[in-house]
């Protein structure tokens, strides 16, 4: 059995032991499946469904705002409020979506109140943990762990010096792997808009790079 | 000497997502200024595909769910009054809360979208609120130069279905930058002259009264020349 720190009756700390059978595989239920049972009140669907989603919402908030702990905040809020309407969400379209445009608009938002445009601390390879694992890998001999850092630096740096509206696209594009018209919807924009933002971003890119002497990438 | 293609078409054909994926590949594999761009551009989506993802702390599902039942608990509460807790029984108390949380939800219940849109949310809903969500929604539809044929048409015509002026429009997107971003994209899109197109003659000359009036961009120069040879002047 497996032992799971949740909830019961809303208090923490109580801890749950679950058997497979008990849970009845959520993890293979569809994510609108653990929408409906989440609302008849399953913590442990809800539970699931951050599990599922937490690394690409905390991934695409870092990259827009720089800072993993506002990251992590910012996707919290992201989870939180799916679950505050839980019962007004329609199965119209894929959760993703849905779960994305909710962090897009919060990312946006926080950096509009917080008037940076990106800056902070950022997750790197000289973070302490991140470089002990990138070393783990034999692949990663010190030089090309230094160029690879290197490379990281200057296309994290780029990516921050782009627009908010420049840097979501891209980034949901490069990072989360949806396609055009997907974007659209989370951003609410035309494809044809986040077909011409993906490409500046990608120039301007390009251009910093240049700027930094990154002709060989 | 030979015409280029456009990066923005290089983006899509490397995404995927390119019209005629066939003419840009025949395109650049006789032309070499293109096919480096493609190479570049390629090379860069493959270190941004290579950025680490950053590890979750562990017990991240565990908060989201406690901050979850928390928010829940206190949202009941606030809906209960304080007197309904000590005497009556669980079915009174149940329906005494359901009636100040139906009393406390607005009558009209807005939508996902609307709630974490990102101009500041307000209890009603503002004109310019209007007016935005008419313009997400017809961009969420994703029709070919939809947005220019709305403007266009608003601007046009003076009467629109929300009861808002023209100028009160036009002066609703001027002042959240819409028209400027708009025109912007707008000038480096493919769609453009489509969209422009499918305007009828007095459509685009409000349109281009429009543009020339709150437009900061140089574009609009390039918007004369391409709307002239687009619509036919």
């Amino acid at each position: 059995m497996e032992e799971i720190g949740v909830l019961v009756d809303g208090k923490r700390g109580e801890p749950l032991r679950r058997s497979a059978g008990a849970l009845g595989g959520l993890e293979e239920r569809s994510d609108w499946e653990l929408i409906a049972l989440a609302r008849e009140g399953n913590p442990l669907a809800f539970t699931e469904l951050v599990r599922r989603y937490e690394r690409p919402v905390v991934h695409f908030c870092q990259r827009m705002v720089r800072s993993r702990e506002d990251a992590e905040d910012i996707a919290q809020e992201s989870f939180v409020r799916v679950h505050r309407y839980i019962d007004r969400l329609k199965p119209s379209a894929k959760f993703s979506t849905l779960l994305f445009g909710i962090a897009r608009n919060l990312t946006l938002n926080f950096i509009r109140d917080s008037g940076r445009r990106g800056r902070g601390r950022t997750y790197s390879l000289t973070e302490e943990g991140n470089q002990e694992r990138a070393l783990e890998d034999e692949s990663m001999r010190p030089d090309r762990f230094a160029r690879l850092q290197e490379i990281e630096e200057r296309i994290d740096d780029g990516l921050a010096l782009l627009s908010p509206k420049h840097r979501e696209v891209l980034v949901l594009r490069e990072l989360q792997g949806l396609d055009y018209a997907t974007i659209a919807k989370v951003v609410r924009c035309r494809k044809g808009t986040v077909k011409s933002r993906i490409a500046r971003a990608r120039e301007q890119l390009r251009r910093h790079m240049e700027d930094l002497g990154g002709q060989n990438l | 000497m030979a015409k280029h293609v456009s990066i923005e078409t290089i983006s899509a054909y490397i995404d995927g997502e390119a019209k005629d994926p066939r003419a840009v590949a025949l395109h650049l594999q006789g032309c070499a200024e293109c096919a480096r761009l493609q190479v570049e551009l390629s090379k860069l989506s493959t270190h941004l595909n290579a950025l680490p993802e950053p590890e979750v702390r562990r017990d991240f599902a565990r908060d989201v769910t406690a901050i979850v039942a928390d928010d829940r608990a206190q949202r009941m509460r606030r809906w209960m009054p304080a007197t309904a807790q000590i005497a009556l029984a669980a079915a009174l108390i149940l329906a005494v809360g359901l009636m100040f949380a139906l009393r406390d939800e607005p009558s009209e219940v807005p939508s996902i979208v609307a709630e974490n849109r990102v101009a500041e949310e307000t209890p009603g809903v503002s004109m310019e609120d209007h007016i935005l969500n008419q313009l997400s929604q017809a961009a969420l539809e994703d029709t070919s130069g939809t947005e220019v044929v709305l403007v266009a048409g608003l601007a046009g015509s003076g009467a629109n279905s929300s009861g808002v002026s023209t100028d009160d429009m036009v002066a609703v997107l001027a002042s959240t930058g819409m028209l400027n971003e708009l025109a912007d994209e707008w000038s480096a899109s493919e769609d453009y002259d489509t969209a422009l197109a499918s305007l009828n003659q007095a459509e685009s000359q409000k349109f281009h009264q429009l543009f020339a009036t709150y437009s900061r961009n140089a574009v609009l120069g390039d918007y004369d020349y391409e709307m002239g040879g687009a619509i036919g002047w």
